[in-house]
């Protein structure tokens, strides 16, 4: 039997959501999408301590625009809401210089960037630009000099594999900066192993670790300071994160560091003691 | 608000067993599937192997059954029907399901070989599951037949229930769901990764009549943890719940309740 009511192992693990959205985007999947208000609310009844959103129209839309609209929106709902900001590493893009762009970021208390380059698979979707060092190195160079990581996130197809030399080359080039990779890593786990051993500047998202006790197995390879735990809400639900976590076959001791300890510590937040 | 202490009796539906060709799925032999089961909670998992399914269908069918056997009432399987041997049929099904293990059909007809649903080799697993009233899984979501295909069959085999895999989720969640509420023989398989994406969730909780619903999790190929995670804090109605996680299983796969009597 399943038992329904785990709200206290939930907020033992005091879990900081790394991958949440709001805002309305134009084509909503599956018909849903979240303001901020919507969101804190799914947040709470969750039982998630924070989370790092960006705004949907940052990606859909335009950089900047989604940018300062998070901001606004946000408001005084911090710490438990920590505004994350998208960019396309360029000048041209974002009008500013690198150094310029991440400036504003200490003003505004931003804590680290994501990024939705093209794949092979779906440049549809995803914003086209080359994801290599002549074009990123300047933006990159920065973000690895003042600590902010970064979550790249391409938007393959159901079957794509992620660009793994593209990866490689990334991290190498920059072995100081934190970099999270978010989806698109579903039955990768031979490979992604071999890389996060060769790369330990590399993270994972969990809503990318999908196959049966693949968490566990993850951390049983590379460690569980490897993995930062994300939801995709609202496009996943909030409860696959926290049942992919809270389930898993770890210490508890490993479960808060995926929940949410990991992200703290690469965004050098403060961490709380917990217990069960 | 949810209950304080509710409990679930939990049968997994839609399950796999065993290695893949072309990736690594962890822990998924019966034993290390049975401790995660355990951990979770779990009571059932109904499984077709993966070597039937993408390898060879008589040692993957054979399999199926010898686990179901080693773990009664933990384990129920599913028949494989493979098009591309159509002579097994007759030799096999009727062997199989005079084991009480063997609960209902399993059909990927993408894994087939593109093999179409209303193909002309899939007509005796209709007829057959249209006499003994044997429920039809079959693989839908980025591969595999159109819901037309699905609403033709259900006119054309009333008496045999037919289960939509995964919910049709490419093929859209909304028309999957009105074609399952339309014709009594058609069911919903609230399988990963349409019980994982909220919206999809939102609207079968709204709109699907909530006697259709089949819990299943497509383990090992997708993780357990997570679909139980998703649908258990879904906030939905635990009346409901408890159909989703076992009612409608129990109501639909008649022969189980002879795997469970022992």
């Amino acid at each position: 039997m399943v038992e329904q009511n785990f709200t206290e192992k939930i907020s033992a693990l005091e879990f900081l959501d790394f991958a949440v959205s709001f805002g309305r985007p134009p084509v909503p999947f599956t018909g849903v999408w979240m303001d901020k208000e919507r969101l804190l609310k799914e947040l709470r009844r969750n039982h998630i301590a924070q989370s790092a959103p960006y705004h949907v129209l940052a990606k859909a839309y335009e950089a900047n625009y989604g940018n300062n609209l998070l901001m606004e929106e946000i408001g005084d709902d911090r710490p438990e809401m920590i505004p994350t900001w998208v960019v396309v590493p360029s000048e041209e893009a974002m009008g500013c210089s690198p150094k310029a762009y991440v400036d504003q970021m200490e003003k505004e208390g931003i804590k680290a960037v994501r990024l939705f380059p093209s794949s092979t698979g779906n440049p549809a979707k995803a914003t086209r630009y080359a994801f290599t060092k002549w074009f990123y190195g300047d933006y990159f160079e920065e973000f690895q000099r003042r600590h902010i990581p970064i979550t790249v996130e391409f938007s393959p197809n159901r079957r794509d594999e992620p660009d793994w030399p593209k990866l490689y080359e990334v991290a190498k080039d920059f072995p100081k900066l934190d970099i999270i990779l978010a989806d698109g890593f579903q039955r990768t786990a031979w490979t992604l192993i071999k890389l996060l051993r060769e790369c330990q500047n590399l993270y994972v998202q969990t809503s990318g670790l999908d196959v049966h006790r693949e968490l566990e197995y993850m951390v049983n390879q590379v460690g569980a300071q490897r993995f930062i735990a994300g939801s995709k809400f609202p496009v996943s639900t909030i409860g696959t994160m926290v049942g992919q976590v809270t389930f898993a076959n770890l210490s508890f001791e490993e479960k808060k560091l995926i929940a949410g300890d990991n992200a703290r510590r690469i965004m050098g937040l403060p961490i709380k003691g917990g217990n069960l | 608000m949810m209950e304080a202490s509710k409990k679930y009796r939990v049968i997994d539906s839609h399950a796999h067993m065993g290695p893949i060709w072309n990736f690594y799925l962890p822990y998924n032999d019966e034993y290390q599937m049975l401790d995660n089961m355990d951990r979770l909670g779990v009571d059932t998992v109904v499984f077709s192997s993966n070597m039937a399914i993408s390898g060879d269908p008589v040692r993957g069918n054979q399999y199926t059954l010898d686990v179901c056997r080693r773990h009664p009432g933990r384990f129920l399987g599913q028949y494989m029907v493979n098009p591309n041997y159509p002579e097994l049929f007759d030799e096999e099904v009727p062997k199989y399901f005079s084991h009480k293990e063997i609960v209902g059909f399993k059909v990927h007809p993408e894994l087939s070989g593109d093999y179409p649903l209303d193909g002309k080799n899939y007509e005796k697993m209709f007829r057959y599951a249209s006499e003994h009233h044997i429920p039809i899984l079959s693989h839908t979501y980025f591969g595999g037949d159109r819901l037309s295909v699905f609403e033709e069959l259900a006119k054309e085999y009333p008496e045999a229930p037919l289960i939509i895999g995964h919910g049709a989720m490419d093929l859209g969640t909304g028309k999957c769901i009105e074609l399952c509420n339309r014709y009594p023989n058609l069911y919903y398989d609230l399988c990963s990764p349409v019980n994982k994406r909220y919206g999809a969730l939102t609207m079968v909780d709204q709109e699907l009549n909530p006697d259709k619903a089949l819990y299943g999790t497509d383990g090992p190929w997708n993780d357990p943890a997570v679909s139980l995670g998703s649908v258990l804090l879904s906030g939905i109605d635990p009346q409901k719940l408890e159909k989703w996680f076992s009612g409608n299983f129990l109501r639909l796969y008649t022969r189980a309740a002879a795997a469970f009597a022992d």
